[in-house]
């Protein structure tokens, strides 16, 4: 018994490892949970993994990994995986096992049934930010140039939709501009609605690492990890951060902290936002945020005086009523301080999902590929001369967006509905709605690894899929840098890839002739490459998946200089990337101000704050918040949630954090059940009496299944990204 | 229908048809990454995560005075909880199995003002835990301004401790304390599964292995350190919150024992950790360092009612062995004023009854056939030493019983001699129930102290061997007329007992539900809280063996030895529900966890 303890010199400079678990070959995979792209240096046996370690040479991680990191291949030996496709019996009611032909058939005969009777545009899919980018192409061009298909979405709506709205507006290009270095060469880092010691900890490692001193502003309602280890908390009421950030831009103005050259050099409605922040006195900024004076004073002149101030947002910014008009009043701000293009500053979102940014980007659901507009003629004419297919095929309507194709369901215009690697009947907003809704699809296709998922068990097909470490392909992280997944583990049963069950939707379909030279991901990253030629996002330049492999991953851009491909890459090569300081690898955007922009300015964009949708009242008094709970959880606990040692790291059960004084004051006892009502729904919790939460508010994990048929639907009018971070709801004690 | 390849596809030698599905199952099959990215393969074999953790270990080996120990920086630590995620992978461990843990302290934090001007001084580290908090406190929502919410994340493993309780408590010495280093390290095969450490242990740290019948726990990556590695949760601290350092275990127990156990929680909090067991019980090595002052936070899941695994065998192990033995006290008393026909019965019956429970506790150990060695610990262990006195009582009752069925069948051996032997077996009875009470005692947990324990466990030694004396005599004597025996006298000492303990209890749950300092409370919380309803059940045990104990003392209708049956078996119920509360509502205290 002894023995099964046993460690042993691991080679391949992993230090001692499990005797029973030594390897004999390593590889670099970029892990599949969030959009930090660590780098999990995989232990294999016979090609197969048998452990992992986070990679100490990748330039991202520097060997540190979040559990979901090193937990990342249990997801894959779950006993629930699903292995054949399922079909729902008419008559019984059941998912039953098919072959896979079976269910080819039953898609494209009920998918083109429907599409018969109501139209073209009557399917939809639903997509994720968590598969690589060349399935996330292959699906949006299947889907729109073979099937005939216009909406779809994905879940990055419910992420970065915000974030990709706001930088498109504001540079012309939805191009997040900075790289991790800025965490440790910035003197002042403002951090709006984000909690990177929890939901990027390796992001917080590098913040950590900062060698000059750095002031930390959090702003965020919660007394968070990461406000606790802020040198100023703002902890302002929920959603007055808009109101908050305008005032910090007129009280910089007003003590002369614009950077007069770079604001006209560079940008564009300077003056007008000047004259619309007037308004914005600090008296009434901090009566409506909350907030003391001094210390608004403080983050101000913190702002205003500190070398390379750098501004991070995440969720509680991106999951707002007015979102986009919150990240475009903290890129103003980097905008008027002239941080950005330096090292240590920048408007910076902290993207959610591993591939958040390669969807965006390639996922041809918003955008065009490459970043492109469908409704521009010359746009679809220049992609369909890439690809080689008729101009024709490609729509030139914009799709619907996630909230508007549930919308549809319920009109009618909507009757199938393919949903892909995400999971909607826990995650959307009003999950009661989404859930009623969906018993009026006449066929809903649900893709993914598990057929347990909330939404896989009310599908009518359930394909099998294959998942990260399971496949190949690329993943693009929050610094815009594009990282390798590979084939380590065998999928269980029939499980396919994503991209191959793709490529069998389109032969099956019929449209298989439109993607012959499709022929697997590598050959649709030369695809992309080429549609990404010219672009801001131009990635001409790398040369193959293992120059990427060889790199740690690249940063996009990387154009191809003269004939050779990537001279500067090359030279890495020889180097080795281990290097991670030299300016290859970690690459910035805008250092010569000039912005992607048709007049290459960026662009002030700002608008009177709008109240929430859903205020307390005397019925609903508490404000209920909503976000990450732990660093052991991923959004809806699908792949999480398999790992017992995951599940050792947050509570089983939901629970809801409650200050002590509303506690006392409904008669709480820490750790006894609590009925959380909205107007919507109600659910049960622990409470967890903990002052981190202010009175008045509740917070509660969105892990758990139940949360979200309290949040109440509404959308950023630009983004129409839901906001879950406000809803009012009554606590009571069972 | 077929997906078939573009190309007309070619039969297979079979003549089937290979289609497009085929072929993307059998690609899905390969695995290609070794293959396609071999470049990186046959590295050097230095760790590279050397530098990261280089100053995170001792330069040198303990020295004579010194051991390794675990220094945690709390205001490093941003709650990640990799360390337990890297415990459990680099160290090979079962699915569930992770030998770190993590949870939090919360509350509100007094921060002195001062620390606000601490900000500027140097670089990250020092700005961070000072300064952050007082900032907060100005611009507290409620208004408070000396005060700050604060929640703290704790990680904690073994705590390699000077005077380890599961060491001093394992009947089979599977636990060494390396003298060279200090790691507290459990011997695998030594093993026999009996899950005293884990009882032991005021932190949780051994945990059982179902599959393998045994404990296993953290063994500081002694491996590693002998070879210059970090402890695998030091590796993997983005922070380097975690690191390990020398220690002097007598200046450490120095500094856990000055402040007066238990008495003064500040001073205790200062050197080890708020709302965490006493460390004076073992004296942890781990140190956590923090800036602020956290005397006032609390756990996340300070309070909370957790029901104890009920540990079956040992209700059963514990009840027979006691009801045996007290019979055999009975026996003993009796003396010579039991005819000879019913002490046979009571000594055989009392022989069964021991044997059954010593029967019982072997279901309990997770590697029985190793559980001979069980004496080896009688040094420290209270578990080797019961192990020895009922092994000794097993060889004394046997022998009173023999010597008593001698007589019956002509072996000439003196009633006197039985009679002796009778006293020793109840002597030897009482010690091993002693040491049964020792054995929870010495755990330290405040529901399980001493005056307690002990008048539970011979609480039932007297109920239940007056009980069962009185049936099993009752019924022999019956025939001679069950008022004239000693039936009568021993469902009377049973009936007082009985009542007694009644009295006891209600008055201990009386005196320990409202007072939160009183070491049942818990116990009593947990027990009215998440067992009312086995409390009513027994209380409605209570009423019927009382009564029914009364009519065998009457005699009522003549059906003495009935009544007294009847009181038994309902006094036994009872008893097992207590015994399964004794293990089920032991709460003890514990490293803060999670809400």
């Amino acid at each position: 018994m002894t023995a099964e303890l046993v460690r042993t010199p691991g080679a391949f400079g992993l230090g001692q490892v499990p005797a029973r678990l030594q390897p004999d070959a390593v590889t670099t995979v970029v892990c599949g949970y969030c959009s930090t792209g660590c780098g999990l240096k995989v232990h294999l046996r016979a090609g197969e993994a048998v452990n992992l370690t986070p990679d100490p040479e990748y330039p991202v991680n520097l060997g540190m990994a979040c559990p979901k990191g090193w937990e990342a291949l249990n997801a894959l030996e779950a006993a629930d995986r699903a292995t054949r496709p399922l079909l729902r019996n008419r008559d019984t009611g059941a998912l039953e096992p098919v072959s896979w032909s079976r269910a080819m058939g039953e898609f494209v005969s009920r998918f083109k049934a429907i599409q018969e009777r109501h139209g073209a545009h009557s399917i939809a899919f639903l997509s994720t930010g968590q598969m690589c980018t060349e399935e996330m192409a292959l699906l949006g061009a299947v889907f729109k140039f073979g099937m005939g298909g216009l909406h779809c979405d994905s879940n990055t709506r419910q992420c970065m939709a915000t974030a990709h709205v706001a930088y498109k507006q504001s540079f012309g290009f939805d191009a997040p501009p900075f790289n991790y270095a800025d965490f440790e060469e910035s003197d002042c880092l403002v951090f709006v609605g984000a909690n990177p010691c929890i939901a990027h900890p390796i992001m917080w490692q590098r913040v950590l690492r900062n060698p000059r001193n750095p002031e930390i502003i959090v702003l965020d309602p919660r007394r968070t990890e990461t406000a606790m280890n802020a040198t100023l908390h703002l902890p302002l009421t929920p959603k007055s951060d808009l109101t908050l950030l305008y005032g910090i831009a007129h009280a910089l103005i007003a003590r002369g902290a614009v950077k007069r050259d770079f604001v006209d050099a560079h940008t564009a409605g300077f003056e007008e936002f000047a004259r619309f922040v007037a308004q914005f006195t600090p008296e009434r900024v901090c009566a409506d945020a909350g907030l003391e004076r001094a210390a608004f004073d403080r983050c101000v002149e913190l702002i205003a005086t500190r070398e390379r101030v750098s501004f991070w947002w995440t969720m509680g910014v991106n999951q707002g009523h007015e979102s986009t008009r919150t990240a475009q009043a903290i890129i103003n701000l980097a905008l008027m301080t002239g941080n950005i293009g330096r090292p240590g500053t920048g408007a910076n979102s902290i993207t959610g999902q591993c591939n958040a940014m390669g969807s965006r980007l390639y996922a041809n659901v918003t955008s065009l590929f490459g970043g492109r507009d469908f409704a521009q003629a010359a746009h679809r004419q220049e992609v369909a001369e890439i690809l080689g297919i008729p101009a024709g095929v490609i729509p030139s309507a914009p799709s619907w967006a996630y909230d508007q194709i549930v919308d549809a369901i319920e009109s009618g215009a909507i009757r199938g509905l393919w949903v892909i690697a995400t999971n909607a009947s826990h995650s959307w907003i009003h999950q009661d709605r989404f859930n009623e809704l969906a018993k009026k699809l006449e066929f809903l296709v649900v893709q993914d690894l598990y057929p347990t998922t909330e939404t896989a068990r009310r599908a009518d097909l359930v394909l099998p899929a294959a998942g990260w470490g399971e496949k190949e392909g690329t993943l693009i992280n929050s610094e815009r840098r594009i990282g390798l997944v590979k084939k380590v583990r065998r999928a269980p049963g029939e499980a396919l890839g994503d991209f191959s069950i793709f490529k069998l939707v389109a032969e099956a379909w019929g449209c298989g002739d439109l993607f012959r030279e499709w022929r697997s991901p590598e050959a649709v990253f030369q695809i992309l490459q080429r549609l990404s030629a010219g672009r801001p996002c131009d990635i001409t330049g790398i040369r193959d998946y293992r120059h990427l492999d060889a790199e740690g991953g690249i940063q996009w851009p990387l154009p191809e200089v003269g004939s050779r491909k990537s001279e500067a890459g090359s030279e890495e090569l020889t180097s080795h990337f281990r290097l991670r300081t030299s300016g290859f690898t970690e690459r910035r955007l805008f250092a010569d101000g000039q912005f992607f922009t048709p007049d290459k300015r960026a662009r002030f964009l700002f608008d009177l704050p709008r109240p929430v949708a859903e205020p307390t009242n005397s019925e609903f008094p508490f404000t209920l918040l909503t976000g990450r709970g732990t660093s052991a959880q991923w959004h809806t606990n699908t792949r999480t949630g398999k790992s017992a040692i995951l599940r050792k790291l947050y509570p089983a059960d939901c629970y809801v954090e409650i200050h002590p004084d509303d506690a006392r004051l409904l008669g709480i006892a820490p750790h006894s059940p609590v009925t959380v009502s909205s107007r919507r729904s109600s659910l049960t919790a622990t409470a967890f009496v903990t002052p981190t939460v202010s009175p008045g508010q509740v917070f509660i994990p969105m892990h758990y299944d139940a949360v979200n048929r309290l949040t109440f639907a509404s959308f950023d009018p630009h983004s129409r990204q839901p906001s879950y971070k406000h809803c009012a709801v009554n606590l009571t004690p069972q | 229908m077929n997906v078939r390849h573009q190309t007309p596809a070619a039969p297979d030698a079979d003549g089937s048809v290979r289609t497009l599905i085929d072929d993307l199952l059998a690609e899905q099959r390969e695995l290609t990454a070794v293959d396609r990215f071999s470049r990186l393969h046959g590295k050097g074999a230095a760790p590279l995560l050397e530098g990261h953790y280089r100053n995170l270990v001792p330069l040198t080996a303990p020295r004579p005075g010194e051991q390794y120990a675990f220094e945690v920086d709390l205001d490093r630590c941003s709650g990640c909880k990799g360390c337990v995620t890297a415990c459990h992978s680099l160290n090979g461990l079962d699915e569930d199995e992770a030998w770190r843990e993590v949870g939090f302290l919360v509350g509100e934090a007094a921060v002195p003002l001062e620390t606000v001007a601490e900000k500027k001084a140097g670089g990250l580290e020092s700005r961070r835990s000072a300064s952050s908090p007082a900032h907060f406190s100005a611009l507290s929502p409620s208004g408070r301004s000396k005060v700050i919410p604060l929640q703290v994340t704790v990680t904690t493993a073994c705590h390699h401790c000077v005077e380890p309780g599961c060491l001093q408590g394992c009947p089979v010495l599977a636990y060494e304390k390396d003298p060279a280093t200090g790691v507290v390290r459990h011997l695998d095969d030594q093993c026999i599964g009996c899950s005293y450490c884990i009882l032991k242990c005021p932190y949780e740290v051994p945990k059982y292995s179902a599959k393998r019948g045994i404990v296993r726990k953290c063994d500081l990556c002694h491996g590693r350190l002998a070879e210059g590695e970090a402890p695998a949760c030091v590796q993997a601290c983005p922070n380097e919150a975690i690191r390990i350092t020398l220690a002097s275990p007598a200046e450490v127990g120095k500094r856990l024992r000055t402040p007066n156990r238990g008495e003064d929680s500040a001073a205790r909090a200062a050197a080890w950790l708020p709302d965490a067991p006493d460390p004076a019980l073992t004296v942890p090595t781990t140190r956590y360092v923090t800036k602020s002052s956290i005397a006032g936070l609390r756990a996340a899941d300070h309070d909370r009612l957790s029901p104890q695994p009920a540990h079956w065998p040992l209700v059963w192990m514990l009840l027979l062995t006691q009801m045996g033995s007290g019979m055999f006290v009975m026996a003993a008393v009796a003396g010579a004023r039991l005819a000879p026909e019913p002490r046979r019965f009571l000594l055989i019956s009392a022989w069964a009854i021991l044997h059954a429970g010593l029967a019982a506790s072997v279901f309990h150990l997770g590697q029985p056939l190793r559980a001979w060695r069980a004496f080896l610990g009688w040094r420290t262990s209270w578990m080797s030493r019961e192990i020895l006195l009922f092994g000794l009582l097993s060889g004394l009752a046997s022998a009173a019983t023999s010597a008593a069925f001698g007589g019956s069948m002509g072996w000439d051996i003196g009633s006197g001699f039985s009679g002796v032997l009778t006293w020793a077996a109840a002597g030897v009875g009482v010690l091993a129930v002693f040491s049964s009470a020792m054995i929870y005692v010495d755990t330290g947990r405040p529901c399980w102290r001493g005056p307690e324990t002990l008048v539970r466990f011979f609480g039932q030694l007297f109920l239940l061997g007056s009980a069962g004396a009185a049936v099993t005599v009752g019924w022999v004597e019956w025939s001679s007329g069950f008022a004239s025996g000693l039936g009568p006298a021993l469902a009377t000492v049973a009936f007082v007992v009985r009542t007694g303990l009644f009295v006891w209890e209600r008055r201990l749950r009386a005196v320990a539900r409202p007072d939160a300092s009183h070491p049942a409370h818990l116990a009593v919380r947990l027990a009215e809280g998440c067992f009312g309803s086995l409390l009513r059940i027994r209380l409605a045990l209570f009423v019927v063996s009382t009564v029914t104990g009364g009519l065998a003392i009457a005699g009522v209708a003549g059906l003495g030895p009935w009544w007294a049956s009847a009181s038994l078996l309902s006094t036994f119920t009872a008893s097992v529900l207590k015994r399964m509360l004794f293990f089920t509502t032991a709460t003890a205290p514990k490293m803060p966890g999670l809400p």
